[in-house]
């Protein structure tokens, strides 16, 4: 029998989960410049490549690297509402796992991804891709690379927040220990996205890539988040 | 952590090395297809894998750090990552003369291992700056062993991932030469392995006994100090210092 | 094929002589560390030894000796 005083683990988690969508969607702080970002840059890139229509690899690379940009964009200001209103103060004094908030930012940073590519995929896709197809199976590869992308940018917040160059230190931290899953990302899109239609060449092996990245990190920032919390 | 063994330790480290090296050049039989220019491998691939071992060792050390909270440990994967970025330096440097050597160009994309390499190397040189941002001595050391740690994981899965991004149409793959090396060849690697690995850890002590040394310094300086002895000229601790000194407790 | 061999000794020199500069650039910088160190220490014995007994701390001297010294550095 529990005797335990412990607030239940999906009981916080969800508390801390829906007080920040709440926030955001009150304040919205983080979600609109992230969209605003992602599309001016498709802007950019279409000057910048010169193209007005892309497939293949640079289709591949093109989303991609907005996404990361606007995501970095995210990841920077996660745990701005604990830092500002001393919610990691309060966060250590409440009876719950400390755990906890790793998953509960990992799964907001994951929400805000989610909304970010619902509505900047088909601005993508309207502005750049002649074939729609590959649009339904590149889900997947989103949902998969959201949550390297939450785990991982949760665990590099928690590191730079308390620091002093903490807007330098996300990107500075977070770019080279991106790069397998932007690989992985890249590699089974460049196929989907196919002038002649999706391919599905080595798409399951990017996919188990993703997954194992997926999984250590998971499981890394979960391993260490509390001793980032402690005093 | 003492300076004992040191002596002895580079000593051999040298001789293994010298004895490594001279295999190279007097002994071991030129490669058929690279000729001369293969003999940078002996150089290069172990200085590369004594760099990741080294990087991994430090996560390890971060693990430590963590679980024991002593200081030590700290010490130690600052030391063991500094010394591994420095490797990995010269592991960048030789693989781009040899990639000038065999393709015409100082980089290739092609090269799998060298791109992992690089992407490594980035991230250990961003060790620095982000203790450097953390102020509080404490939790500079919890979150430098958390980078140690996090980085760690990161390199065997970030070989992988590149690894697999090659076009398979490449034609030859540097790393490919180990695969089917004759016994001569192997034997020489090894032997300079051996030597690399052992300078590795000399650096190591070195720099631990520096450390060890100039935090007992500053520990008898204040001591001094304390009891009012000293002149008046202010101790040279200019700025902070990114580095864990190592305190007798 | 192996006609490039001169021009290859030279990366290949090239290659270990960056090996040793580094080597022995960084064996440098820690030989200069311990002269540090070394000097501290001597500077600390030195002191210990003069006998320069416990002396009350001369705030104001103290600041402007410091004054003049962070100039130097």
């Amino acid at each position: 029998m529990k005797t335990t005083r412990m607030t239940p683990f999906g009981l916080a988690l969800g508390a801390i989960v829906l007080k920040d969508l709440r926030t955001e969607l009150r304040t919205m702080r983080s979600l609109p410049a992230m969209v605003l970002f992602a599309v001016t840059t498709f802007v950019i890139f279409r000057f910048g490549l010169d193209r007005t229509a892309l497939s293949g690899s640079l289709a591949s690379g093109v989303i991609w690297t907005t996404l990361l940009f606007a995501a970095v964009l995210g990841i920077n200001r996660i745990f701005l509402p604990e830092r500002e209103e001393g919610g990691f103060d309060a966060f250590r004094l409440a009876p719950v796992d400390r755990p906890v908030l790793f998953v509960a930012k990992a799964t907001v940073l994951f929400l805000y991804l989610a909304v970010l590519e619902v509505i900047v995929v088909p601005v993508f896709a309207l502005f750049f891709l002649q074939e729609w197809s590959g649009l339904a199976p590149l889900i997947v590869v989103l949902l998969a690379t959201n949550l390297g992308f939450a785990a991982l940018g949760t665990l590099i917040s928690s590191m730079a927040v308390n620091s002093r160059a903490r807007d330098l230190l996300v990107p500075l931290l977070l770019l080279p220990l991106v790069v397998p899953l932007m690989i992985a990302a890249t590699g089974a899109t460049s196929h989907l996205l196919d002038a002649g239609g999706p391919s599905y060449d080595k798409f399951g092996t990017w996919l188990l890539v993703l997954g194992l990245y997926d999984g250590i990190f998971c499981l890394v920032g979960y391993a260490v988040f509390e001793f980032l919390l402690e005093d | 952590m003492s300076g004992r063994g040191l002596k002895q330790l580079s000593i051999l480290a040298a001789l293994v090395l010298l004895a490594g090296y001279a295999l190279v050049f007097f002994w071991v039989p030129m490669d058929a297809l690279e000729g001369f220019r293969q003999k940078v491998f002996y150089l290069h691939v172990p200085l590369a894998i004594v760099s990741l071992c080294g990087f991994v060792a430090g996560g390890v050390e971060g693990f430590r750090h963590l679980r024991t909270d002593d200081r030590r440990h700290d010490a130690n994967s600052y030391v063991f990552i500094h010394i591994s970025v420095v490797f990995g330096v010269a592991t960048l440097i030789t693989g781009m003369l040899w990639a000038k050597a065999s393709w015409g160009h100082y980089w290739v994309w092609d090269e799998p291992t060298l791109v992992s390499f690089l992407i490594v190397f980035l991230l250990y040189c961003t060790y620095y700056p982000f203790r450097y941002a953390i102020e509080d001595r404490d939790r500079q050391a919890r979150y430098a062993s958390v980078f140690a740690i996090t980085a760690g994981a990161f390199v065997p899965l970030n070989f992988m991932a590149v690894r697999m991004a090659q076009s398979l149409i490449h034609p030859r793959v540097f790393a490919t030469s180990e695969g089917g090396l004759p016994a001569s060849m192997m034997f020489t690697f090894l032997v300079c392995l051996v030597g690399m690995a052992l300078l590795w850890v000399t650096l190591v002590k070195l720099e631990l006994l520096g450390k060890q040394t100039s935090g007992q310094v500053s520990k008898l300086r204040r001591a001094l100090e304390a009891e009012g002895y000293g002149n008046d000229e202010p101790t040279a601790t200019v700025g902070r210092r990114i580095a864990p000194n190592l305190e007798a407790q | 094929m192996s006609d490039v061999l001169p021009g290859d000794a030279g990366y290949v020199f090239a290659a270990y002589m960056v090996f040793l500069a580094l080597l022995l650039i960084y064996l440098g910088i820690l030989g200069a560390k311990f002269q540090r160190i070394n000097r501290d220490v001597a500077q600390l014995t030195e002191e210990v030894e003069s006998g320069r007994g416990p002396k009350p701390a001369s705030r104001p001297a103290t600041e402007a000796d410091e004054a003049q010294e962070t100039t130097s550095v």
